[in-house]
């Protein structure tokens, strides 16, 4: 760690502190607002009651996991009905909708709030999905058991409703499996399995360390460390990478060997014809000349060079990309070709 | 396929004989569910495309069954499941909950994979022909095992056990363990290079897979409340296991020989000679420690969560090790009605052990010498010592905010800030500039769920009755000094050069080149219209540009429009029909060095 990057930091969150502080005094901090309404006058009366007169969702509520909570897991919060609706002493009385805690009638940050009484979701604040507006309520059902996780929809559709870019991805000749268990709803992969819907440190992603991270959950075998690595796979995956889907095989950003000429240039025999035959004497340069018919530094590029160059893969010869412990064979490579 | 139904069959009669037992008892409450049917594929795996990369693809009729259960026997509830449709395309599941004091999941899944196999014959295309004879492309290949499909079956076996104390504590506490194997098996293609220079020469064969990744993932939750706040504190261990259970595939690396004649005529410049493995991955192990705190204080509608954690990754087959340590936090605040604000901060620091190889090599080879102007035969022995200093060693700042403000019903604003530094210990390979690289981060946006204020129909149906959804978000990005390879190319010409070695002409390299921009826009808008309860078009457009203006004009641009038709005319039967269109195109500095080496 520099000085100048420790130093960039603190004043990055002073910055920003600053503007947090300055935001809230220009709203002039008149009341201090809790986020769940409450019914003035109610108190609470247990769920016996509310069955009284909604058999039909308490009976399905009672079996389902929030209707099977123990004391010992809420300790401070309550359970049952009044849990997440209120105290419901004034609705029994009245029967008027109003007098209770509706989710209908509630804003999305409400109907959030209450569930997060329970649910320790700490990223959940600050994550897409509430900064987009969206609650708990948009994607669970709380009544009963619909799909796993109480999801009013299997996933990936449930993502789809909003993600319909992703799920064009997902349809490239190039994907995880997420589409195969879309379409037959048999267990491959889904969207969960690597976003953390509810919020992270790191992109909305499984993972409070790298990118890489995550991808090492299924693909360990490149974690390495590697005595012979490569610098863009320790650095990030997605360098390379799109891991939703693409045109490309093995989810390469675009076709060998256009994303490794990216950073990269030709091997000088790239665009090289074969001498054929006997070996002679000519030098590479010499060779070139031959087929270029004019002076190769300034003169055209032989057509053949371009099938040659293009044509070729370099992971057919670099085949151990991701990195290795096993030298190349070529001494001036340092052994450090990755092609073993 | 008699197997199949036999087992099927029992299957089917225990459960039915079960459900019996079970629902002729007392207090007891247990549903079972059985379905079968048959299904059949017309293609087979020889014949396969993309679209079959994941399924088994056995042609013929095969039957498949599903089976679930639930229920509950006094205060225990359990569920489960399964679904048997090929032998390599299996699920199941068991959930149980013992009057919350231990409640555990199961699962279990596996499914095929066919992978490519690359029959290598474009580098047969490289041959060029010089108007009487074909001529041999340069780099060689052999495929010992041509037409051979590849494939791995991958399964995946997860337990998630929770422990809760069953007393009137002041907090709540549980502790669990959570146990993951995964496992693929099968074979894959597995490449080599067993040669070089103008006998360079790939070798494909199978690789036979049987790896493993083992993950123990042991912890506990406590959660406080009282008047003032939410607490809560959690510790977790992850300790995962990769290892490979077969050998990898071995291959004899000799002295180059000429690709037409088959003599030994180059000078080899190889590290060893003989049959040697290839194409193996070292067995590894990572562990970590990872703690959070989160405090949510409603009275003040302020939440502040703090996290760290630390982890190492080692080479078992090697003994090297990295070491990750990091530390987050966040503080939120939705005080001020319609305003929630968020700060956060992150430090991140990877360290990788430099790792050091020496080796000896003794070479014998017959090779042409310009000076002699005949071939020479020559024999030597040397060291050649490697030290890889790793591209991963650094630290990383980020600190950011980002807050949504509700204009008006239904309509949000939002916008956020991240600043991110990234420290490399090799910024003078890596990082574009030869400095620490910069990101700002700017993105703003607005979400709006606009309902009409009068009623619409046609022919008596009411339309645009749900609340129309539309969302326009533009992100910024600028970057300093981004990830590259410095000194990746050269550019420009020298004539100095007569016989020097291709190593040495690699330290000319002058230009940086990267696929990383230091410029980044992305505009995205979708708009979905409910035209009826059963009817929604949704419509979407995504324009993203990147560009580095430093890497000789690298840029990258895309967009992406499309349209979305949902229409569901029966409960439990709906069609979507979806049109994208993508055009993207990348622009770069494309270097191809003509050397006299």
């Amino acid at each position: 760690m520099s000085d100048k990057a420790y130093l960039k930091a603190i004043r990055y969150v002073v910055l920003v502190l600053a503007v947090f502080g300055l935001s809230c005094c220009a709203h002039k901090l008149i009341s201090i607002k809790a986020q769940i309404p409450t019914i003035e006058g109610a108190e609470y009366v247990g769920s016996k009651a509310c069955s009284d007169c909604h058999e039909e969702i308490y009976s399905a509520f009672k079996s389902s996991i929030h209707g099977r909570l123990a004391a010992f897991e809420v300790v401070g919060a309550r359970k049952g009905c009044e849990g997440c609706h209120g105290p419901g002493s004034v609705h029994v009385e009245s029967t008027e909708p109003k007098d209770i805690l509706t989710f209908k009638s509630l804003t999305p940050a409400e109907k959030s709030e209450i569930c997060l009484q329970c649910h320790d979701e700490p990223y959940w604040r600050t994550s897409e999905h509430p900064l987009n507006g969206n609650a708990c309520t948009d994607c669970h059902k709380v009544h009963g058991k619909k799909e796993e996780k109480l999801l009013v929809k299997a996933e990936p559709k449930l993502c789809y409703d909003c993600h319909q870019d992703i799920r064009m991805k997902t349809l490239y000749p190039s994907h995880h499996p997420i589409w195969e268990q879309e379409r037959t709803g048999r267990k491959r992969m889904t969207c969960s399995d690597c976003h953390a819907v509810h919020g992270s440190p790191v992109r909305m992603l499984k993972t409070e360390e790298r990118i890489n991270d995550l991808c090492f959950r299924c693909h360990a075998g490149y974690q390495g460390p590697f005595i012979y690595e490569h610098a863009p796979v320790v650095e990030n995956c997605t360098i390379c990478h799109e891991p939703h889907g693409t045109v490309a095989n093995n989810l390469l950003k675009q076709n060998e060997p256009f994303i490794c000429l990216q950073c990269h240039e030709f091997h000088f025999h790239a665009g090289k014809t074969s001498p054929g035959g006997e070996l002679s004497n000519a030098t590479h340069k010499d060779i070139l000349v031959e087929n270029a018919g004019e002076k190769p530094y300034t003169g055209p590029f032989p057509a053949s060079g371009f099938r040659i160059a293009y044509t070729t893969k370099c992971t057919q010869c670099h085949s151990q990309i991701h990195g290795s412990d096993l030298p190349s064979l070529s001494i001036p490579g340092e052994g450090k070709a990755l092609t073993r | 396929m008699l197997k199949k139904i036999g087992i099927f069959l029992m299957v089917f009669v225990c459960a039915l004989f079960l459900s019996n037992a079970w629902a002729e008892e007392g207090g007891k409450d247990v549903h079972i569910k059985v379905k079968t049917g048959v299904h059949g594929a017309g293609v087979d795996a020889k014949t396969k495309v993309k679209v079959g990369e994941y399924d088994v693809l056995d042609v013929g009729a095969h039957p498949d069954f599903s089976f679930s259960i639930d229920g509950r026997i006094e205060g225990t509830y359990f569920s489960g499941g399964g679904t048997y449709y090929e032998d390599e395309d299996q699920a199941y599941h068991a959930n149980i909950d013992m009057q919350r004091y231990v409640s555990s999941e199961f699962s279990y899944h596996r499914f095929w994979h066919w992978l490519d196999h690359d029959p290598l014959t474009n580098l047969a295309g490289a041959s060029t022909n010089n108007g009487e004879n074909r001529i041999p492309p340069l780099v060689t290949y052999t495929n010992y095992e041509p037409g051979r499909e590849y494939g791995i079956m991958r399964s995946e076996m997860e337990s998630k056990t929770t422990a809760r104390v069953p007393m009137e504590l002041p907090f709540e506490l549980k502790t669990f363990f959570n146990y993951r194997k995964e496992v693929r098996r099968g074979e894959r293609q597995a490449l080599t290079m067993g040669g070089k220079c103008s006998a360079c020469h790939v070798v494909s064969k199978g690789k036979r897979v049987n790896e493993y990744i083992e993950d123990y993932n042991p912890g506990f939750i406590a959660k406080y409340r009282n008047g003032i706040g939410r607490f809560s504190l959690s510790y977790e261990y992850l300790d995962r296991k990769f290892g490979e259970n077969s050998l990898p595939p071995e291959i004899s690396y000799d002295i180059p020989a000429h690709p037409g004649t088959g003599e030994h005529k180059f000078d080899s410049k190889i590290l060893y000679i003989g049959k040697h493995p290839y194409n193996e991955l070292p067995r590894s192990r990572k562990w970590s420690h990872k703690a959070k705190l989160n405090a949510y204080f409603p009275s003040f509608s302020t939440g502040l969560f703090t996290g760290g954690i630390f982890s190492r990754t080692e080479n078992k087959d090697e003994d090297l090790r990295f070491n990750l340590k990091s530390i987050f936090s966040r503080l939120s605040n939705s005080m001020i009605p319609g305003l929630a604000l968020n700060v956060h901060f992150r430090w991140l620091d990877l360290a990788n052990e430099t790792a050091h190889k020496q080796y000896t090599y003794n070479n014998k080879y017959t090779a042409y010498d310009h000076k002699e102007g005949d071939y020479v035969t020559r024999e030597y022995t040397n060291t050649l010592d490697y030290t890889r200093e790793s591209a991963m060693s650094r630290d990383e700042w980020e600190v950011g905010f980002d807050g949504s403000y509700l204009l008006m019903r239904g309509v949000t604003l939002r916008g956020s800030y991240k600043w991110r530094q990234i420290n490399r210990d090799l910024d003078e390979l890596y990082t574009q500039g030869d400095d620490d690289t910069e990101e700002h981060i700017a993105k703003v946006g607005i979400n709006a769920r606009y309902r009409l204020p009068f009623n619409l129909s046609i022919a008596g149906k009411p339309i645009l009755r749900l609340p129309v959804m539309a969302r326009l978000i533009y992100r910024f990005e600028s970057i300093a000094h981004p990830f590259a390879n410095v000194n990746g190319v050269y550019t420009g010409e020298r004539t100095d050069a007569e016989d020097v070695l291709y190593g040495q002409l690699q330290d000319w390299r002058d230009t940086t080149v990267t696929n990383q921009p230091t410029r980044r826009d992305d505009i995205r808008f979708d708009i979905t219209l409910p035209i009826m309860d059963n009817l929604s078009l949704t419509a979407f457009y995504r324009w993203e540009k990147e560009e580095n203006d430093l890497a000789n004009g690298w840029k990258n641009w895309t967009h992406m429009p499309s349209v979305s038709i949902w229409y569901a005319p029966f409960d439990k039967l709906n069609f979507t029909v979806s049109y994208l269109y993508r055009h993207g195109k990348t622009s770069t500095l494309l270097c191809e060095p003509i050397y006299n080496g």
